[in-house]
């Protein structure tokens, strides 16, 4: 986009005509010259330009004063250089230098609406500040603010000429373009700009709308460059071929190729046509560049004159034409038809694809499509249909912000009607893929959860509790969360699901369900703890032996059978002596025979002992353990 | 042809209008579109005073609804309307200056609008009773699916909820244009419309892809689910910004990054909309600017490892879906026939020969002989100059390279402009040129109106 390097380059191709805009007389400086000593007036400005920006008062500066001095010694008044955002021009050329000033001086100038600058005579310091200050004054937000011309006329800076965007219209107009430096072309022509020229006017014209859209961050650029694309087509031909040569020579800067650019391969191959032999090669250049930067081969079609594509027929180019081949070609693609299936797969494929593609926003609203259609295929009973929308769920979330939507979304969808489907339908529940049974288990187990709670059906209670079973296997977690959730029942299912999934950080969650209010969940609890942690089990189960609820004392006996640990004689003994009922008593004495440790054994005898005024209860007891002793011998 | 002319007038006095306002008036480019205005809008009255009339966004000259010229200047006549201007009558010799205070007024310069001299203003407007209004069914089916491609972006802006079965009762319709007439669908497809590019290249889009799909042998099914794919391939545009869209020239790699979005974001929408067994739409929008040989965009990883989604056992696998395949053609040759942001259209057989140029890299090889076998050497809408001096338009493909081709004369020998266009059927050894449109200042689809509904030659 560099335009001062693109017409560095240019240069080199076509010679810009060397005349100056400087009424320098008969005498006809060398374009090195000129570009000398023009460079000097753009540093002179420069220099007086920073002095400005750095002091209160410039004047008594020697560097401004030096730079004043020069700015008096161009090859002639008017000097006028013209205003390009990018810097100075002269003759349509960049005027090379080195003072980085120069930029800042021409965007300041550039944003006032300043087209071209310069001097009607040597300059005073007082006018070379006056136009300074007219720079470097805000532009005003209100109309009423007078203009940079009229601000300059109004401080009296007589040697100063500026020429504005607007003015340089007019004056373009009105003189054929003597006011301004900035057109190349004008100078190669000198006559044509008097009598109008559209190929001239046509270059300066659109040269100065694109800098002036350049300036306010181009909007409008394609109305502007279409306008000149279709203005073109109106011109006359021998106007057409001067302009496209133009472009040619110059296609390295953005505004001509920005033109070119609208050629279609036809227009370029009927233009190319009546281009001189000189230019062509420059057309095959531009071609190539275009071809390459769009990844075309440059000898493609598009570069075939009309002749050529006229003459090298298309049907000449195809294998053969005729009915055998087009009944071939139509089998051909015929067999490559995916039917239901095939375009199924591909819609999948391609959801993988745009998951992986989509920005946060884009993620969370495809990942709820996608489960929807998860779910949509459920309710139709097509599983298969559904592991495949749910694969796409499981792959397409690496991160755990994704799963952390794709366990939102899942939650949605999985509605009570989904999983009554899923879980009650018994031949559905059987053959559940395995892809769906991890989706539901990563990201489904809340709302499954929550389903068992409100279910009332046993037989569907069974299977979402083997499913939550199976499950509790990879993820724990959310069933164990829930174990101290109000409802009794659902705990103890959870409990269940929970006793056999062999993960030990459950046992603690349904150790503290051994003391839970409701003793149904006390006794799936007790029941349950050993299976995941033994010693945990033994502990509950002699804890269960002072359980207020008969039944749950006798299962707690029945849970101590095993139990190596000496606690459970104690506990033993604290349950014989708290009175129990007969089956209780029964049942303790049984188990202390079981057991043969010492401690048993001297408890035994304890209880056999013979004791005047015993109770019923206790001779039942006695009669018990003397029985135990004796099959023990 | 009034179609013809007055699509010829709107073109010069919309360029005069931009014109006015880059250089203000009496500008000699300025002038070139205005004097062209002039001439459009004399042959336009032939001598008597003509009233253009803008009713509910369509455009009547007299009582005559100008269906055409109502739908590929629609954005232009906007314009007009935003300037208070509901009617404007020209007494021939119509005079460029009275023109220019029209442009002046369109370019919001120009208090006074004008009701004397030989172009007015706001003259008594007709009443709807006295229109004459043509229904073409198949410019109907046209404007319809333009319409639901309207609606269905500004929902896909708005994120609201998306349904496809208007796009599917749309697609229907058109599929039955296209197996009815073929030669007409392949004429109403050479609908171009600069302001709203977009929509009128998917409607192309999806007949072009139609007409391939039917020589393929698809099956009613599988063309509706094509043809959605084409229709709305290129939805995801709603979401780029105009001012890349809009860039007239090579784009910046911001841009690309930007436009490369497209297919993404489109494929997106139309997920989120398909019903169950439609979700292949979405793939099309995906994939289409995939090229066959893997390159293009998005990085399609299905590449490295092809989902299973070919078609019968021992039919040449490729990762891209036939439906992809076809689309991108279709949607490649309406783009280089159209005018683009950044380059001015191309002609029919240029088109198809960057088209075959692209056989094996950019496009399936297959799809792309088979296109050219619907199509004809000479599309149907191509316009061509013949070596005797006559300005044909292809209505219909040859059907076999060495039989004429059946074309109607617009300009003759002389260059006068046929009012009557006469059937010329030519053989291709005769071709001297092609040109586009533009520069032959024919529109291609109005022949269908002018043909009527009984169809072309
Ligand atoms: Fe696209
Ligand atoms: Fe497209």
């Amino acid at each position: 986009m560099s335009d001062a390097t693109a017409m560095t380059t240019r240069r080199a191709a076509t010679p810009a005509p060397p005349e100056s805009r400087s009424n320098s007389g008969p005498e006809v400086a060398s374009p090195a010259a000129v570009d000398t000593l023009a460079a000097a007036m753009v540093d002179a400005l420069a220099v007086a330009w920073t002095t400005y920006r750095v002091y209160a008062d410039p004047r008594p500066q020697d560097a401004f004063r030096r730079a004043v001095a020069t700015l008096g010694t161009p090859p002639g008044f008017p000097w006028i250089a013209a205003v390009h955002s990018s810097g100075f021009r002269f003759d349509g050329r960049p005027i090379p230098t080195r003072r980085q000033a120069a930029s800042t001086l021409t965007r300041a100038a550039f944003a006032r609406g300043i087209a071209a600058l310069g001097f009607s005579s040597p300059p005073t310091p007082d006018d070379l500040l006056c136009l300074f200050e007219v720079i470097s004054q805000r532009q005003g937000s209100t109309a009423e603010a007078p203009g940079p011309t009229a601000a300059l006329a109004a401080k009296g800076a007589a040697t100063v000429i500026i020429i504005e965007h607007g003015r340089l219209r007019q004056v373009s107009e009105e003189r054929g373009h003597d006011g301004t430096a900035d057109a190349a072309e004008d100078s190669a022509h000198p006559s044509d700009a008097q009598s109008g020229d559209p190929a001239r006017r046509y270059l300066d014209e659109y040269r100065l709308l694109y800098e002036r859209l350049r300036a306010g961050g181009l909007p409008g650029l394609q109305e502007l460059v279409h306008d000149f694309t279709d203005c073109f087509f109106a011109l006359p031909r021998d106007q057409q071929i001067r302009l496209f040569e133009q472009f040619l020579a110059r296609h390295e800067e953005e505004p001509f190729r920005l033109l070119l650019d609208q050629f279609s391969q036809d227009d370029l191959a009927e233009l190319g046509r009546l281009l001189s032999p000189g230019t062509h090669p420059l057309l095959v250049e531009y071609a190539r560049i275009a071809a390459e930067q769009e990844g075309q081969s440059g000898d493609a079609a598009h570069m075939l004159s009309v002749e050529q594509l006229v003459a090298g027929r298309i049907s000449g180019l195809l294998p053969s034409a005729g009915e055998a081949v087009r009944r071939q070609l139509g089998d051909a693609l015929r067999a490559q038809i995916p039917g239901p299936e095939g375009n199924f797969a591909a819609a999948t494929a391609a959801a993988d694809v745009i998951l992986s593609l989509a920005n946060e926003a884009g993620y969370i609203r495809v990942a709820r499509a996608v489960a929807a259609k998860t779910t949509a295929a459920v309710a139709e009973g097509d599983l298969r249909r559904a592991a495949a929308w749910g694969h796409v769920l499981l792959s397409g979330a690496p991160s755990r912000e994704r799963k952390e939507v794709v366990r939102r979304e899942v939650e949605d969808a999985l509605r009570p009607e989904i999983l009554d489907r899923l879980f009650t339908a018994t031949e559905l529940t059987a053959d559940l893929p395995p892809t769906l049974v991890t989706l539901l288990t990563l990201f489904g187990l809340d709302p499954i959860i929550e389903c068992l709670a409100a279910e009332e059906d046993m037989g569907r209670r069974r299977s979402l509790v083997s499913f939550l079973t199976s499950a509790a296997r990879t993820r724990p977690g959310p069933l164990i969360r829930r174990l101290n959730d109000p409802r009794w029942f659902l705990v103890r299912n959870l409990v269940d699901a929970l006793a056999h999934s062999g993960r030990t950080e459950a046992a603690a969650g349904v150790r503290a369900a051994c003391s839970h209010p409701d003793s149904r969940v006390r006794r799936e609890a007790r029941r349950a703890l050993p299976l995941l942690d033994e010693a945990a089990g033994t502990a509950a189960a002699i804890e269960g032996l002072q359980d207020r609820e008969p039944g749950l004392r006798l299962q707690a006996i029945g849970l101590l059978r095993t139990a190596p640990a000496p606690d459970v004689e104690r506990g033993l003994a604290a349950l014989l002596a708290s009175r129990p009922a007969r089956e209780e008593r029964l049942a303790a004495v049984t188990l202390l025979a079981a057991r043969r440790t010492q401690e048993a054994h001297t408890l035994l005898l304890r209880l056999a002992r013979r004791r005047p005024f015993a109770r019923r209860a206790r001779r039942d007891t006695r009669r018990a353990a003397r029985e135990a002793l004796a099959g023990r011998s | 042809m009034r179609e013809g002319e007055t699509g010829a007038l709107l073109t010069a006095l919309r360029r005069a209008a931009t014109l006015h306002r880059l250089y203000g008036s009496h500008h000699p480019l300025t002038d070139i579109s205005l004097t062209e205005a002039a001439r459009a809008a004399d042959v336009l009255a032939e001598g008597e005073p003509a009233q253009l009339t803008i009713i509910d966004g369509s455009l009547y000259v007299n009582r005559a609804l100008l269906p055409m010229a109502s739908l590929s200047h629609s954005g232009f006549l906007q314009t007009i309307l935003d300037h208070g201007v509901t009617s404007v009558t020209l007494v021939p010799p119509v005079r460029v200056e009275d023109l220019a205070v029209l442009t002046a007024t369109l370019a919001g310069d120009s208090p006074e609008p004008p009701t004397a001299g030989s172009v007015r203003l706001n003259e008594d407007n007709l009443a709807p009773a006295q229109r004459d209004e043509p229904r073409d069914e198949r410019r109907m089916a046209y404007t319809a699916t333009l319409d639901l491609l309207r609606a269905v972006s500004l929902a896909v802006v708005r994120r609201e909820q998306v349904s496809l079965s208007e796009a599917t009762a749309a697609v229907r319709t058109l599929m039955d244009l296209c197996l009815d007439d073929p030669a007409a669908a392949l004429l109403l497809s050479t609908m171009k419309n600069h302001h709203e590019y977009t929509f009128f290249h998917s409607v192309n889009t999806c007949i072009l892809t139609l007409m391939i799909g039917q020589a393929a042998g698809l099956d009613r099914d599988d063309q509706i689910l094509l043809g959605m794919g084409a229709l709305l391939h290129d939805i995801g545009k709603v979401g780029i910004s105009p001012s890349v869209l809009q860039h007239p020239g090579r784009l910046t790699p911001e841009m690309w990054k930007e436009i490369k979005q497209h297919p993404q974001m489109g494929a997106e929408a139309v997920l989120l909309a398909s019903e169950p067994g439609q979700e292949v739409v979405a793939v099309v929008a995906l994939e289409h600017h995939a090229r066959y040989d893997g390159s293009g965009y998005p990085n399609l990883l299905y590449f490295e490892e092809p989902p299973a989604h070919t078609g019968s056992p021992g039919a040449a696998a490729h990762p891209l879906h036939l439906f992809t395949r076809l689309t991108a053609v279709a949607d490649g040759y309406d783009a280089v026939t159209s005018r683009r942001a950044y380059r001015r259209a191309a002609t029919p057989p240029r088109a198809l020969r960057v088209l075959l140029d692209g056989a094996g890299t950019m496009y399936d090889p297959d799809v792309v002989h088979a296109f050219i076998d619907v199509m004809g050497e000479f599309p149907p809408g191509s316009l061509l100059r013949l070596r005797g001096g006559e300005t044909v338009l292809v209505s219909r493909p040859a059907g076999d390279p060495d039989r004429p081709v059946p074309a109607l004369m617009m300009i003759d020998a002389a260059g006068r402009r046929l009012s009557q266009p006469e059937p010329l059927s030519f053989h291709p050894g005769e071709v001297a040129a092609y040109l586009t449109p533009e520069r032959a200042g024919v529109t291609p689809a109005l022949i269908l109106e002018h043909a009527g509904p009984a169809g072309v030659d």
